[in-house]
């Protein structure tokens, strides 16, 4: 087994980044953190003056807030999930995308909730939600499945990095303030990869239910309610699909973003892109599935109060933005994962899969908020300068963390990229 | 047996003067909201009125009505709320603490009556109304979500001056603010345990119906039906 | 606890105006007391709930005849009028130019000197009769009070007509039944109700005895259920609770009646004991010196088959019947009209075509029937003192003209005052006094009525608001509001039976630096000194009413019986009211204050008045029928009869005829200055705080108009810009416009928002009637870019 040094000198360009800052990274960070404090300020004015400042009212009682919530929690599933899976399932070609999946994760885990502290009237006591917990409401199990799953995911992330801080604690003495606590002693012994071995396979095996769970609680704060095409039974593994869906494509734009700026491509190879883009295939075709299947039972099936909404999204007010989704979500991924997943294609077709996915949470949100079930009331709702403050403030406070995150830890996890070699090429 | 609030509106004596409206906005201190805050709907009617014109001239139909909240047997508004800042009291109402509400209004999203209000901004009123305030009524501040209570707190006055003369309360005793004013009669209010109360008798006539019925919410707010004028 | 505390006047002031906070109790004081409303005319007897001094909320006296204990939403809203902002808190003198509405503080004193000195110098002057006092919303003594002082100070110049918006309807009873007042209908006992265009449940006389009749009518009645029809050419709100509502081409309401009236009596489904009994001019009859004249009968059987009023009113042959039958069939049935029928250029004769139904089926003045509101048995005063100049300033005529031609049933002609005040004929103007009247808002072509103002050299205004007449005045001597002042009130009409009510001050003192007009008249006159303080032995107000009502209480009837004056003035203050049992059904209709003592369908009245005109003016009866634009001729110029009306603007340039409406929170044309009132949903629209046109769906598509859109308005003297509703209960060939806003001032809450539509409305008359026309507008409309 090669010491600690020749594993640096092999993977430096994994390393590089944490080793020198250049221009290219203060002009990404500056910017970045400027519209996520930009987003700070717009919450301290709404803080104080009241959700009034946004766009919101009566009957759209919840709107980009609540979009912003499912859209990044949606985003964080793939990464634990996909991450676990292909673990589970021994698919070698998915390791390279392991850590920058999980870190996704955690990190859209952190930007999701924070929407519920800027959607609540009163948001100093959003902890009161544990201290007066009521369990027959579905925010409880959100709740409860969120911190359960961000806790899961922060030991993910941090146990599959320990040996790689080990190599780092080695590598870079004088962060060695950081690195050392967090190696927790790790050196390398058989009796540690054993004990890894076992935590990671359990946490593989604990994050699959715990993530679907996430996603379905999420969708049952809408499912189980009583406006208009939101009382579903399909909207749990609706939403499940999406999220994954949205995930991927999350995943893949990251690492192309990654691959791009820290010149990865000889550990993101067009092959591993391939796989990723048959998998992303699958999911745009469960996605239009459960779509097509729900729109269609609505349609076909449904009361005077979904059809006000159904025909709301088809053809009347929000048809143009029912009508994009469907062509980001589907019209434009579908021929590219078919025939061209080149890494532009995939490129293309991951920006418009996550603009659209945002579009379809919006869609399934709003629409039966103007039509409620009490056929004489009506309303109307445009966001306001706070709400998309917010939006591109976490957005912006979302890469920032992932620029940070690459300065601090490899992207790429070394040690099983090493270990999958090995395996694939032994001695 | 314990009370059950219940309320009989008659849209065959209702004009759509929404003398109900302003009434009750002016007991329970509901600040008026602007046209500003109109135009983003966030008025709050804790008594409100809805209408809808159907037809082409001359067969032109309109129907209208007064909507305070249901209070609901089964309210969905309640199981949702992850603080438990709205029950149902032993009493029937639904009741709202709006020390405990942090706002996150799902129960406003899942009235399908849509008659719950939220505090989008903090209520003001200009100075001079101040003094015209009813200082049985709690102040609700920005960020906590509001609704018809049946006038709880006349609810409230009234069983304690019976306590006092050591007696249960009678029918027509309790008057909701909406119900007092109302021109033509319309509204009644009452006990729906007690079977000799005038709600519980309507509530019980041919031409009483609930809205939206189906969903399984048993309101507690019965409308009658109007009628018509036969030629024999 | 709650209402125990007496600690209420001990409390510091933040605490007095503080809500409690989240589980907190705050100890206070509370007491009731009573009052008159006055949003509308209806008068309903408020009680009032007062919090640490304060009034807090609103509701009915439970026993008051007009309300029993309830409130309309603009009586609901009426503590936005005690604690409006924006009221006038002291007496102010003008400092800059007109209408700049720079004002500074003067006191009381200081005021009430300055009228007094200049009404002192016209005296001096001989020309006592250059004072003009326009006056509106009068009520109780109020008027008698105004009057008075016209009298004894020697003007003959006192408009002061509060009925501005319904005179057809006045105008049209006149000549029937000898009246100047409106008729009550029936609830508990009436069957049926063919409603000519009354806006029954929003805007009409009395408002809240309609509200409250409506459930009777409905569901009062244990096993009845009354038949409501409304003719109207808009879907209005009443004409959605109606049972039956029929569309009619604008104006020809009278036709309609007419017609009913043809079928009624070739079918003789007619009272022919009333007929025989109680009406005058129903056959054809023979005058004293021979002349054979035309009777209601044949008239109505020779010219207004249901065929020929079918195409005039646009309504099928077969509903006319249908409408006839029922009419006549479901006893007692009672026919009523609005301001849509009485404010057009024939509408008198439409009115009167109205009243001839009623008189046909004998529902006047009987159960279930019409009924003439009772006055209390009120002291009459000693007639005022006159000294010469009041006698000379007396005799000259009426600046408006009212009683000549071209009005010569009028007893006031405002519209006329911009004409004859600019021209200085017969004479000029030096002081002007406002008391409840905004002409700038509510009289058309406001901008000659400006240049009218202008020519006045002294304008007082008594309101205590800032509207629009009001930042044009001189002087303001602010008013009270209704809870401020002692006045009595009687409804104008209420429920029938004779009954008064009281307002008396809720607070210690007025809220601000205000005094009620009738105080501050009574000051004036005793600054004036001579016949004019003689006439006027009272101290305040409190005596004036003292004096009236002691009469009552020793006639030892009605709802207040005690042993002395004091007490019954006591219980007065405290019940807000007092009213006598019941009324006396039959009694008015023995002898109606016609020449034939009848109810007459061939109107002596009118006939005897031109007659006398004709004498005066040396002009023959034909000569003055043209004059005052009738087209009938003969005897049937005085009988009930279909005149067409006028419109102004060719059709094929102003395609569309202008109607305007009220609806409940605007019915009293106050209220835009109470944001309560402001963010009542019109109920058909949905809209709030705003002002809209509506028009037909089908001819908004031809010319582009989406809803929602801007819109010009345009007519022959005025245009606006406003918001195009589509709603399909608008007549297809007619424009409809809420009224209520416009206003340029009058509060944060009223000034520049909406549009007034008095700004498009011509000037065309019923002449015969007196009054200005509102209906006689065509407009154009076109979209805004």
């Amino acid at each position: 087994m090669m010491d600690n040094e020749a594993i640096a000198r092999k993977y430096e360009k994994v390393i590089a980044p944490m080793t020198r800052t250049g221009w290219a990274f203060w002009a990404t960070a500056i910017p970045l953190a400027a519209i996520f404090l930009w987003s700070v300020l717009a919450f301290g004015w709404q803080y104080r003056f009241g959700l009034g400042e946004t766009g919101m009212g009566h009957p759209v009682s919840w709107a980009l807030y609540l979009v912003n919530f499912v859209f990044f929690i949606g985003i964080s599933h793939a990464g634990a999930l996909v991450s676990a899976v292909l673990r589970i399932t021994r698919a070698g070609w998915g390791t390279p995308f392991g850590r920058a999946a999980e870190a996704v994760t955690v990190f859209a885990l952190a930007a999701g909730p924070t929407n519920i502290l800027f959607d609540l009237g009163r948001s100093s006591r959003f902890y009161w939600v544990a201290l007066h917990a009521q369990f027959k409401s579905p925010l409880l199990w959100d709740f409860t499945c969120i911190m359960t799953y961000f806790t899961v995911s922060v030991v993910f992330l941090y146990v599959l990095m320990v040996p790689d801080i080990g190599l780092l604690r080695d590598r870079f003495p004088g962060r060695r303030w950081l690195y050392r606590p967090l190696s927790l002693g790790w050196t390398g012994t058989e009796k540690q990869w054993s004990a890894l071995g076992k935590a990671i396979g359990f946490l593989c095996i604990a994050v699959i239910p715990i993530a679907v769970s996430v996603h379905t609680v999420v969708s049952w704060v809408f499912g189980l309610q009583t406006q208009p095409m939101w009382f579903s039974t399909i909207f749990a593994p609706y939403f499940v699909v999406g999220a994954i869906y949205s995930g991927i494509a999350a995943i893949i734009l990251v690492t192309i973003a990654l691959r791009k700026v820290y010149q990865l491509e000889d550990y993101l190879k067009p092959y591993h892109y391939n796989n990723m883009g048959l998998l992303l295939l699958v999911f745009t075709l469960l996605w239009a599935y459960f779509t097509f299947a729900e729109h269609l039972t609505v349609g076909y099936a449904g009361g005077e109060a979904e059809h006000a909404v159904l025909w709301s999204k088809l053809t009347g007010k929000y048809a143009l933005l029912f009508w994009i989704m469907v062509v980001l979500c589907f019209v434009i991924p579908f021929p590219i994962l078919v025939f061209r997943r080149t890494l532009p294609g995939l490129l293309i077709a991951s920006i418009c899969i996550i603009i659209g996915m945002w579009i379809e949470r919006y869609t399934i949100i709003i629409p039966s908020f103007i039509e409620p079930r009490l056929s004489y009331v009506r309303g109307d709702y445009m966001p306001s300068w706070v709400e998309w403050s917010m939006t591109f403030g976490l957005a912006a406070g979302f890469a920032l963390a992932f620029v940070i995150f690459s300065k601090l830890f490899p992207v790429i996890s070394i040690w099983e990229v090493e270990k999958e070699e090995r395996e694939s090429n032994p001695r | 047996m314990m009370y059950r609030w219940g309320m009989v509106i008659d849209l065959d004596r209702c004009t759509g003067c929404q003398a109900c409206v302003v009434a009750c906005r002016q007991e329970n201190n509901v600040p008026f909201a602007g046209e500003d805050e109109v135009k983003l709907g966030r008025a709050k009617f804790w008594m409100n009125f809805i209408s809808e014109v159907k037809g082409s001239y001359p067969d032109v139909e309109m129907r209208f009505f007064p909507i305070p909240c249901m209070q609901c047997e089964h309210p969905p508004c309640t199981k949702v709320c992850p603080v438990e800042a709205t029950y149902k009291n032993p009493e029937g109402i639904v009741a709202q603490v709006y020390p405990r509400c942090i706002g996150v209004r799902m129960c406003i999203s899942n009235c399908p009556y849509t008659v719950r209000y939220f505090n989008w901004h903090a209520p003001t009123w200009p100075d001079d109304y101040k003094r015209g305030r009813n200082p049985d009524v709690y102040k609700r501040r920005k960020g906590v979500t509001e609704k018809c209570n049946f006038c709880i707190q006349r609810i409230r006055k009234a069983k304690w001056n019976a306590k006092r003369e050591k007696r249960k309360l009678r029918d027509g005793e309790v008057i909701p603010a909406c119900a007092q004013t109302c021109p033509s009669e319309a509204i009644s209010f009452g006990d729906l345990n007690d079977p000799k109360s005038r709600v519980s008798r309507l509530s019980k006539s041919r031409r009483a119906f609930r809205l939206l019925e189906d969903l399984g919410t048993d309101p507690k707010v019965y409308y009658l039906k109007e009628g018509e004028w036969h030629d024999g | 606890m709650l209402g125990a505390a007496t600690l209420g006047m001990a409390l510091p002031e933040e605490l007095l105006h503080a809500l409690p906070k989240e589980g907190e109790w705050i100890p206070y004081e509370e007491h009731w007391s009573s009052g008159v409303c006055l949003q509308c005319p209806s008068g309903c007897g408020l009680r009032i709930r007062s919090v640490n001094r304060w009034p807090v909320k609103l509701e009915g006296i439970k026993d008051y005849p007009v309300n029993k204990g309830r409130l309309c939403p603009k009586g609901q809203a009426g503590l936005q009028v005690l604690y409006d902002p924006d009221r006038i808190r002291h007496p102010l003198r003008r400092k800059g130019d007109r209408g700049k509405e720079e004002w500074e503080k003067i006191s009381w004193d200081e005021a009430i000197d300055l009228v007094t000195q200049r009404l002192k110098k016209l005296r001096q002057e001989e020309k006592s009769h250059q004072l003009l006092v326009l006056g509106g919303r009068y009520r109780g003594h109020m008027y008698n009070l105004m009057s008075r002082f016209m009298e004894a100070y020697g003007s003959p110049n006192h408009l002061g007509n509060s009925a501005r918006g319904s005179e057809g309807i006045l105008k049209g009873h006149l000549f029937t039944m000898g009246i100047r007042e409106f008729l009550s209908i029936h609830w508990e006992g009436v069957n049926y109700l063919l409603s000519f265009g009354s806006s029954l449940l929003e805007a009409s006389r009395s408002t809240m005895v309609n509200l409250r009749g409506y459930g009777l009518l409905r569901r009062g009645r244990p096993g009845m259920r009354g038949k409501l029809v409304q003719v109207e050419p808009r879907f209005s709100l009443t004409a959605s609770k109606a049972d039956q509502w029929i569309p009619i081409q604008p104006g020809t309401d009278g036709a309609l009646a007419l017609g009913i009236a043809h079928w009624i009596i070739k079918e003789k489904r007619y009272d022919q004991d009333f007929i025989s009994r109680y009406t005058f001019g129903f056959e054809d009859w023979k005058d004293s010196s021979g002349n054979s004249h035309l009777g209601f009968k044949t008239l109505a059987l020779k010219e207004y088959s249901p065929e020929q009023v079918s195409s005039i009113t646009g309504i099928p042959e077969e509903k006319i019947i249908q409408l006839a039958k029922e009419f006549s069939t479901h006893r007692p049935s009672v026919a009523v009209s609005g301001r849509g029928v009485g404010m057009q250029t024939n509408g008198v004769y439409s009115q009167m075509a109205i009243d001839s139904l009623n008189a046909l089926v004998g529902s006047i003045d009987r159960q279930g029937g019409l009924l003439l509101q009772r006055k209390a048995p009120f002291q009459t005063w000693l007639p005022p003192v006159k000294d010469s100049i009041a006698e000379k300033g007396l005799s000259r005529s009426r600046i408006d003209g009212a009683g000549k031609l071209p009005f010569p049933f009028a007893q006031e002609v405002p519209y006329i005052l911009p004409e004859k005040i600019t021209r200085g004929e017969p004479y000029p103007i030096d002081t002007l006094f406002l008391y409840y009247t905004n002409p700038l808002f509510s009289i058309p072509e406001s901008e000659k009525f400006k240049t009218t103002l202008e020519k006045i050299p002294f304008i007082v205004s008594f309101s205590p608001f800032m509207d629009e007449t009001t930042t044009f005045a001189d002087l303001v001597l602010p008013d009270g509001t209704y809870f401020e002042r002692w006045q009595d009130d009687y409804p104008e009409p209420g429920p029938g039976l004779s009954m008064f009510g009281l307002r008396s001050p809720v607070l210690e003192k007025p809220l601000y630096d205000v005094r009620e007009t009738g105080n501050v008249l009574i000051e004036i006159t005793k600054g004036l000194g001579g016949s004019v303080a003689k006439s006027f032995p009272w101290k305040d107000m409190t005596e004036v009413l003292r004096e009236s009502i002691r009469v009552v209480f020793k006639s030892k009837r009605g709802s207040i019986r005690t042993k002395d004056f004091d007490e019954f003035w006591k219980t007065l203050i405290e019940g807000g009211g007092w009213w006598d049992g019941a009324y006396p059904y039959g009694e008015w209709r023995k002898k109606f204050d016609t020449p034939s003592g009848r109810f007459e369908f061939y109107s002596q009245i009118m006939e005897h008045g031109l007659r006398q005109l004709s004498k005066d003016s040396s002009k023959n009866p034909e000569a003055i029928l043209k004059e005052l634009k009738i087209e009938a001729k003969g005897d049937k110029a005085f009988l009930p009869h279909f005149e067409k009306p006028r419109l102004i603007g060719e059709e094929k340039d102003y395609p569309f005829q202008l109607i305007h409406y009220k609806w409940m929170a605007t019915a009293e044309g106050r209220g835009a200055n109470q944001p309560y009132l402001q963010e009542t949903a019109a109920p058909h629209l949905q809209e709030r705080w705003n002002s809209w046109i509506e028009i037909h769906p089908d001819t908004a598509q031809t010319m582009g108009i989406k809803d929602g859109d801007s819109v010009w308005v345009e007519s022959k003297v005025g245009k606006v810009k406003t918001k195009a509703r589509l709603f399909p209960g608008t007549h297809p060939k007619c424009i409809h416009i809420p009224y209520g806003q416009g206003h340029r001032a009058y509060g944060q809450w009223a000034k520049g928002r909406g549009i007034n539509p008095n700004d498009l409305l011509v000037s065309d008359y019923d002449y015969l009637g007196g009054f200005l026309s509102h209906f006689s507008t065509r407009v154009k409309v076109y979209k805004a870019t």
